[in-house]
């Protein structure tokens, strides 16, 4: 196999486990303040749910890069192209701004999300700001999201 | 289709109508009674009075008693809010029997109490006879253990590795050893020796570890002491038996409980809006907000019930804040939980819902982008609103997702995406309008084309404020500026004339923020560097407009997965009639997950581009709610109360 395939390979890895870990971490520990808090105040369940989900996107938009790459080197319809050393390497480097911020904002943003359900636990006509507050993390997500896909579709040179 | 026009209600009534007059206002439920907290009024303020103490304890002895009773009488939680209306039978009989009700909260901690001593009495017995087990084989009862004139006898414990010295040195007593049964490192002994050798004995017991054991329970022999004691437990498990029954049988009356507990509630909601008021011993004095349309009505009910009342109704002042209340037309009225989700405008701004209605269901659909998914919930929704009749605000959160709905089949549509298919490009091979994931930029450029509409008609929401006012030229200043600036700036893109154009249109509003943003100022250069720092905010129109690229983003992601869905069950799809099975439950279930999950997506983010990026450019928020008195319930609505 050639270095540009494998290289590629690592991109497609990247993009999926960090912001993927990141997102179960950040869900993972999202829930468990929302089963606390639900105990206290099992009214505002709802509500936690929906606060409890919001970092779960960074897993999606790494999912979503590594697709991308999937389609822009043929991995998805089997006639895989052939991908030169540099090609490689940049594809790399393409995914790593969602890999990295994906990761450390799902982090962030399940801490954000646990605050917030402290919040609308003890005030629940503030969960919408509870969601607003926790929705500004992930405009770096989303910003990552873009530049990945930017370069992976227009940078990126098979 | 604005903040609803508030008049200021005062009521000065005698005591012995404040009864009749709160009812009536309770049951007109347009009226949101002020607490009148002026210094020189303190000295006339409404000491809570005896009943309410009382009304409030029955409603927390009545909160237990209901979830108490709910775990044995299992009524169905009402659906999205639908509480159920008050059985008419049921609802006369708990008024007609104020004394059964109590008797019943009585009970039901009665019952409370003896479960508590049943469970207490059931570990004592079991630690009791668990006590007993390693003796069961001495069968010498317990009365007969006493020492007599010439044999003392001893039964413990001793440490089973000193057992053999102990028999050692009985050997040569007279005594006589019976093992009666080993745990462990433990055995269970009983000797017996003559009054002669007590001091020796006792001696080598002590060697041994020897501890003793009395038997508490009375007569016999362990075996039927433990015996008596299983009956007792047998006794105890009965009564708890019979504890279960009859909470099963109290909480036949789960539902005239829950009648209680709101008829309770609406009597404490009278109590806390009297406590609001001032008065004396004979006279209340009472304010509070009517919206205008009824305030007429509200004061003619009110003189009419109360001779002696005096009712005015007045236009707010200065400087006084009415509460705020939203009305809208059909259309607008559900994209009100928006609004309130984030905070209440200001009374003396605007009600935004309108302006922002139809940006939110632009921007959802955009977001959530998939045709099929649309059709779903625009035939889902109303099916549930005709079946299930959810209660006012999940009909309102509903509504919203139902224009939405409809806005993301119109995306989707020019998105060419239909449950993760793309019908026109694959079996028509036309080219999309708009195709994100082969062709991105024209979909990018549409998307930010959005937000600036999107944040030019939040200018447009403040240059009406401006204009209200009565300060035009504060909206050319503020907002026009603004317009200039940016879309001068995007003409420039555009080169030739327009880009001609487009510059002088940036040089004038860039001229007309330095000179006028920092127009509060009197002192000529703090004016000018006002006006730079105002300058300064084209950062975050830079940021405020980059924003709208998640529209971008957040579409891309469920038309993606939707491929990769249908790809996956594609391959399944080839294994026969298995694979056709399986597929189709996978089809269903991966495309419902990306529906889910997308749809929240797409509602949270469309909410912070109009609370952050929309309301940032004029929202005046810190109104407060308006709160009227009225039926508010948990369980169970009244048809016709008096």
């Amino acid at each position: 196999m050639e270095w540009g395939l494998i290289l590629t390979f690592a991109a497609i890895a990247l993009a999926v486990v960090l912001p993927g870990l990141g997102s179960a971490k950040a869900v993972g520990f999202a829930g468990e303040t929302a089963s606390g808090v639900s105990t206290e105040n099992p009214e505002v369940n709802s509500k936690l749910l929906v606060l409890q989900l919001l970092p779960a996107t960074q897993g999606i938009y790494g999912f979503l890069i590594a697709v991308i790459v999937m389609i822009k080197t043929g991995i998805l319809t089997g006639n895989i192209a052939n991908i030169s050393l540099s090609a490689g390497v940049s594809m790399l480097i393409a995914v790593l701004p969602i890999a990295i911020v994906g990761y450390f904002s799902a982090i962030k943003q399940g801490k954000v999300a646990c605050s917030g359900m402290l919040l609308t636990g003890k005030r629940p006509e503030m969960s919408g700001k509870a969601i607003t507050m926790t929705v500004m993390v992930e405009t770096y997500a989303v910003l990552a999201l873009l530049v990945s896909f930017l370069a992976v579709f227009f940078g990126v040179v098979l | 289709m604005a903040i609803v026009e508030m008049k200021r209600l005062t009521l000065l009534a005698v005591r012995q109508d404040e009864k009749k007059l709160l009812r009536a206002m309770q049951h007109m439920g347009c009226v949101d009674i002020s607490r009148m907290d002026e210094e020189e009024l303190q000295p006339f303020a409404s000491e809570p009075a005896a009943d309410e103490a009382e009304t409030e304890q029955l409603l927390n002895r009545l909160t237990w008693t209901i979830s108490q009773m709910s775990s044995y009488n299992r009524q169905k939680a009402p659906f999205m809010g639908n509480i159920p209306e008050a059985p008419k039978a049921d609802t006369d009989w708990v008024e007609q029997h104020p004394d059964e009700m109590r008797a019943m909260l009585d009970a039901a901690e009665e019952l409370e109490r003896r479960a508590g001593e049943d469970k207490g009495r059931l570990a004592r017995l079991q630690t009791a006879a668990d006590a007993l087990t390693p003796w069961l084989e001495l069968d010498i009862p317990a009365e007969k253990l006493t020492d007599s004139k010439l044999v003392c006898q001893f039964t413990g414990t001793v440490e089973s590795r000193g057992l053999s010295t102990l028999e050692a040195g009985l050997s040569e007593l007279p005594a006589a050893l019976n093992i009666v049964n080993t745990v462990r490192e433990t055995t269970c002994i009983w000797l017996a020796a003559h009054q002669s050798v007590r001091g020796e004995v006792l001696g080598l017991l002590r060697d041994a570890g020897f501890t003793p054991v009395r038997f508490q329970e009375g007569e016999g022999t362990p075996r039927q002491q433990r015996a008596k004691l299983e009956q007792e437990m047998v006794e105890v498990r009965a009564d708890q038996e019979g504890i279960r029954q009859e909470w099963q049988q109290l909480s036949e009356n789960l539902t005239r409980c829950k009648i209680w507990y709101d008829m309770l509630g609406i009597e404490r909601q009278r109590q806390l809006a009297r406590d609001r008021a001032v008065g004396t011993k004979d006279v209340f004095l009472m304010k509070g907000w009517v919206p205008a349309e009824q305030a007429e009505a509200v004061a003619e009910k009110l003189r009419s019930l109360s001779e002696t009342a005096s009712v005015t109704v007045e236009d707010p002042q200065e400087g006084e804040e009415p509460p705020v209340a939203l009305r809208n037309n059909r259309v607008v009225t559900p994209f009100e939980n928006v609004v309130e989700g984030f905070a209440m405008p200001q009374y003396r701004s605007m009600d935004p819902t309108a302006a922002m209605a139809p940006f939110y269901a632009l921007l959802f659909g955009m977001m959530l982008s998939d045709a099929g998914y649309g059709l779903v919930m625009a035939i889902a929704i109303p099916l549930l609103i005709w079946l299930k009749q959810p209660g006012k605000n999940s009909r309102k959160l509903l509504g919203l997702l139902f224009f939405s709905a409809i806005a993301t089949v119109l995306c989707g549509a020019v998105y060419d995406t239909w449950f993760g298919f793309n019908p026109m490009k694959d079996l028509l091979h036309m080219k999309p309008i708009l195709d994100p994931i082969n062709d991105p930029m024209p979909t990018m450029i549409v998307c930010l084309g959005v937000g600036v509409i999107h944040l030019f008609a939040g200018l447009g929401c403040g240059a009406y404020q401006n204009i209200k006012r009565g300060k035009p030229l504060d909206a050319v200043y503020d907002q026009l500026s603004w317009v200039l600036v940016i879309s001068g700036a995007i003409m420039l893109l555009g080169g030739g004339l327009i880009a001609e154009i487009g510059k002088w249109m940036a040089i004038a509003g860039v001229a007309l923020i330095i000179l006028f943003a920092g127009r509060e100022k009197k002192n000529p250069f703090s004016r000018l560097i006002g006006g730079l720092g105002a300058l300064y905010g084209a950062t975050s129109w830079i940021s405020d407009i980059l924003s709208y690229m998640r529209l971008f983003g957040m579409g891309l992601a469920t038309g993606v997965i939707g491929m990769v869905i249908n790809m996956l069950v594609g391959m399944v799809f080839q294994n026969g009639i298995i694979g056709i099975i399986l597929g189709s439950v996978v089809f269903v279930g991966a495309h419902l997950f990306n529906l889910g999950i997308n749809a929240l997506g797409a509602y949270v983010h469309s909410c912070r581009l109009q609370y952050i990026e929309f309301f940032g450019k004029f929202y005046e928020e810190g109104g407060v709610p308006f709160r009227p008195l009225q039926y508010n319930t948990r369980y169970v609505r009244f048809g016709a109360v008096d």
